[in-house]
């Protein structure tokens, strides 16, 4: 993150494309020519050969979630160069498994990286990523034995500490390490929350010290900056934050869902495992039990696809929680029913399509409502969470 | 171990390296295994649709010039290379005599997916029925479609669905006529074709058929509906590793959905995404497809639509390029730009294929009429305009913005005289710009 802000030319020449995509990429208004810039930097000659440049246009990539085109990149320069340009490759590959949830190899990658003794441009953001990758996977003693004990004051730094509180169940601390790294990215000009989302992480910590107007105002603040930048995987995690502050009542449950949406375009598996427990939370505060079933379990088998300990025993838990007051499920007829209300037919052509009485589709409708929880078919065409029958179309 | 259980766990492995974001060695295992595939004989190979993306691929079984294809498959699916993969594919199609089906039918792909049109229909003719019927029929309701000619594609496409085709290729067939149909403008039909065609969700097509569905979907002007097709189309799209727009345009026509839903945010992170991807491979329709939905999600852009404009005429887009003169229109009408807008509506006109088109024009024809140059929205209009084209109801639009449902109303009547369209309905399929 140093080498995205540093004003020193980065290759030869005034018009170095890596240094433009990075100067985008802090600015964070202009996603389309951030990373046209950094392709076109990947594509010269003279920049593939430079490891500042060859950070920056990687690092544009991965931000801007163009994360295809970062592995493919990445991998070509694994094979064609060593050194310093072989590292910020590999660098970029733990990137891009970090992002997608891979984490088994981002570790590997990021161990690898450590001793080699990595230089000193990329050790803080390996000391960063190995912290949030042994939280992720509940080891908070080892996160916190990487962690030097005199506080160097680079921000990434602080942020892994703020990372590692939050964890630990120290939220005032995290507050105040988030909102430190916060303002020096701020100083440097980085204001581009895909660089490092500080804001959507203070919100959650501003909650967990009850303060939840804090929360609102920096979620707020995370989610207009991050649509300006307009890459899915920080608009779902500024999105979640927004869902977190917001008191529960409806708007709360839109928010989540169109985080999920995001995050699933992002490949973003970590973040969607996180906001799938949240959604549930949310459901079961709503009362609706068989819809927060669903989601626990899509959390759950998200969380030990990426195994994220973590995540996995919260699902669990919750799991456990609603399992005992899960309704029972729709019969056939029911979700036959329902199914076409959901494809916008109204209860009249169903009767004919299904040869029943009006009356028996109102009644067939009505057990649907009660025993998913919804308000009625508006609710029942809208919501995301409709238990599949067996049959897939 | 026996060949099907290897085949099976590559094709395992190359989903789980996509899933791990290692797209790169994803392509080439499956690149390696296709090549393995060759020198063992017997040849029954691995499907090729196992492998990469390859809609409606007919059989299994590899050749030399299989192989060759293969990669200019791979090299769509990325989205790079396209001058390459089209050379390849031309250079695969002199072989007439060593192809067969499945290497045609991946080269004639190719071809379309590079906007090679002329040369896949010139090739397409050829062949005749030498790779069966139905090959040569699907692939020739493909092309036709993009060569603007939607009602010969759905003769095509009808008439092979009618007297049957092999199981792998029905899929594909009714997703194809179901677009072909929206093209012509009759949606029930198309409609009807798709409540047929129950695919599982397994089916290596299944997002052809999501995709179907969305524009059938939007076409019919329920977006919310169609945004989710499209998105159900894109997760199955990225399990396979497509990211060429110019194989499946999912990320536009989520972006029109979205932006009549209502959501330009979402609507812009799609756009632009394909709008990048789009200029990366080259291809004129794709490009044109995405600046269309680019110019929408930035609340009407007119220099962008221009260029949507220009690209599609240059990819002999049919419709599509109908599509986007006619949002051209309409933004330039809701602008009050009268002069330059009845330019565009002479020639939406004129370039009319079918009775869908004329009756557009002709509404668009006749705003103009009842339109005295006035019909610039304010601030307050527009936002009100937008809530109301996205489904809200007055009491909805009036609590959003903290106004009294009176106050909607009155504006809402001003908003249908200035744009010159007929109550809800009509705003429905007008645009509104927001920029």
């Amino acid at each position: 993150m140093n080498e995205l802000s540093e004003r020193r030319p980065g290759g030869p020449g005034h018009e170095c494309p890596a240094a433009v995509a990075a100067g985008l990429l802090v600015a964070g208004e202009n996603w389309t020519g951030a990373v046209e810039a950094a392709e076109r930097a990947l594509a010269a000659a003279l920049c593939r050969k430079n490891a500042l440049c060859v950070s920056r246009a990687l690092a544009t990539l991965v931000c801007a979630g163009e994360l295809v085109a970062a592995d493919a990149h990445s991998l070509a320069l694994l094979e064609e160069s060593t050194g310093e340009v072989a590292e910020r490759a590999a660098l970029a590959r733990a990137a891009v498994a970090r992002r997608t949830g891979d984490l088994a190899r981002c570790s590997a990658l990021l161990t690898g990286l450590r001793h080699d003794g990595s230089t000193d441009g990329i050790r803080p953001v390996v000391l960063l990523w190995t912290v949030e990758d042994l939280v992720t996977r509940g080891d908070l003693h080892a996160a916190q034995a990487l962690l030097p004990v005199h506080d160097g004051g680079h921000p990434l730094l602080v942020a892994a500490e703020a990372v590692l509180a939050m964890a630990s169940g120290r939220p005032h601390d995290a507050l105040t390490g988030h909102l430190a790294c916060g303002r020096a990215l701020t100083a440097a000009g980085v204001v581009n929350p895909a660089v490092l989302p500080w804001r959507s992480r203070a919100s959650r910590a501003a909650l967990a010290c009850g303060d939840r107007d804090r929360a609102a105002r920096l979620a707020a603040e995370e989610h207009a900056a991050a649509a300006r930048w307009g890459e899915p995987g920080v608009l779902g995690v500024s999105l979640s934050a927004v869902a977190g502050a917001s008191p529960p009542g409806g708007d709360d449950l839109a928010a989540c869902d169109r985080a999920i949406r995001l995050l699933e375009m992002a490949h973003a598996r970590v973040e969607l495992a996180e906001v799938l427990c949240d959604y549930g939370d949310r459901l079961t505060a709503h009362g609706k039990q068989v819809a927060a079933h669903e989601i626990y379990t899509r959390a759950r088998a998200t969380a030990v696809d990426v195994g994220a300990t973590a995540l996995v025993r919260r699902a669990d838990e919750a799991i456990g929680g609603v399992a005992a007051s899960r309704a029972p499920a729709l019969t056939p007829a029911e979700a036959e029913v329902a199914e076409l209300v959901r494809t916008g037919l109204g209860n009249r052509e169903i009767a004919a399509r299904l040869a029943m009485a009006t009356r028996t589709v109102e009644l067939h409708l009505t057990r649907v409502y009660r025993k998913l929880g919804l308000a009625g078919r508006r609710e029942l065409q809208v919501t995301r969470w409709f238990p599949v029958r067996d049959d897939p179309r | 171990m026996t060949r099907d259980n290897t085949l099976d766990a590559v094709r395992r492995a190359r989903i789980e390296l996509i899933r791990d974001g290692r797209w790169k060695e994803a392509d080439l295992l499956a690149g390696e295994a296709v090549a393995r595939a060759v020198t063992a004989s017997p040849v029954p190979g691995p499907d090729p649709a196992d492998l990469a993306y390859v809609p409606g691929c007919p059989e299994a079984g590899w050749s030399v010039p299989g192989v060759l294809v293969f990669r200019a498959v791979q090299a769509a699916n990325r989205g790079t290379g396209r001058t390459e993969a089209a050379g390849t594919a031309r250079h695969v199609l002199t072989w007439a005599e060593s192809l067969d089906a499945s290497a045609f039918w991946q080269a004639v792909t190719v071809l379309v997916h590079a906007d090679e049109i002329a040369l896949a229909h010139r090739h397409w003719t050829c062949s005749a029925h030498r790779y069966g019927r139905d090959v040569h029929d699907l692939l020739g309701g493909r092309i036709l479609v993009r060569r603007g000619d939607a009602r010969a594609a759905v003769r095509l496409l009808d008439g092979a669905l009618g007297r049957g085709v092999r199981p792998r290729l029905r899929v594909v067939a009714a997703a194809w006529l179901a677009l072909a149909l929206v093209e012509t403008g009759d949606l029930a039909r198309a409609q009807a074709v798709l409540e047929t065609e129950r695919a599982t969700a397994e089916h290596p097509d299944a997002a052809e058929l999501h995709f179907a569905r969305g524009r059938v979907l939007l076409a019919g002007g329920r977006d919310a509906a169609a945004l989710e097709e499209f998105l159900d189309c894109g997760r199955r799209a990225d399990r396979f590793g497509v990211v060429n727009p110019a194989v499946l345009p999912w990320r536009s026509s989520a972006a029109l959905a979205a932006v009549g839903a209502g959501d330009l945010v979402l609507a812009r992170v799609c756009a632009d995404k394909d709008l990048v991807a789009a200029r990366r491979w080259g291809g004129p329709r794709a490009l044109g497809l995405a600046l269309h939905a680019s110019a929408l999600a930035r609340g009407g852009d007119d220099v962008l639509l221009e260029e949507a404009v220009t690209c599609l005429g240059r990819a002999s887009a049919g419709g599509e390029a109908l599509r986007a003169r006619h949002d051209l229109a309409q933004l330039l009408l809701s602008r009050g730009e009268v002069e330059r807008a009845r330019g565009h509506v002479r020639c939406l006109r004129e370039e009319a294929l079918c009775p869908q088109w004329t009756r557009m024009a002709d509404e668009l024809a006749h705003r103009l009429l009842r339109n005295d140059g006035e019909s610039a929205l304010s601030g307050q209009q527009r936002r009100i305009a937008v809530l109301a084209r996205a489904g809200k109801s007055n009491r909805e639009i009036a609590a959003e913005l903290g106004l009294t449902s009176r106050t909607v109303e009155f504006h809402l009547t001003t908003v249908y005289r200035k744009m010159g369209v007929r109550g809800r309905p009509g705003l429905r399929r007008a645009f509104v710009p927001t920029a």
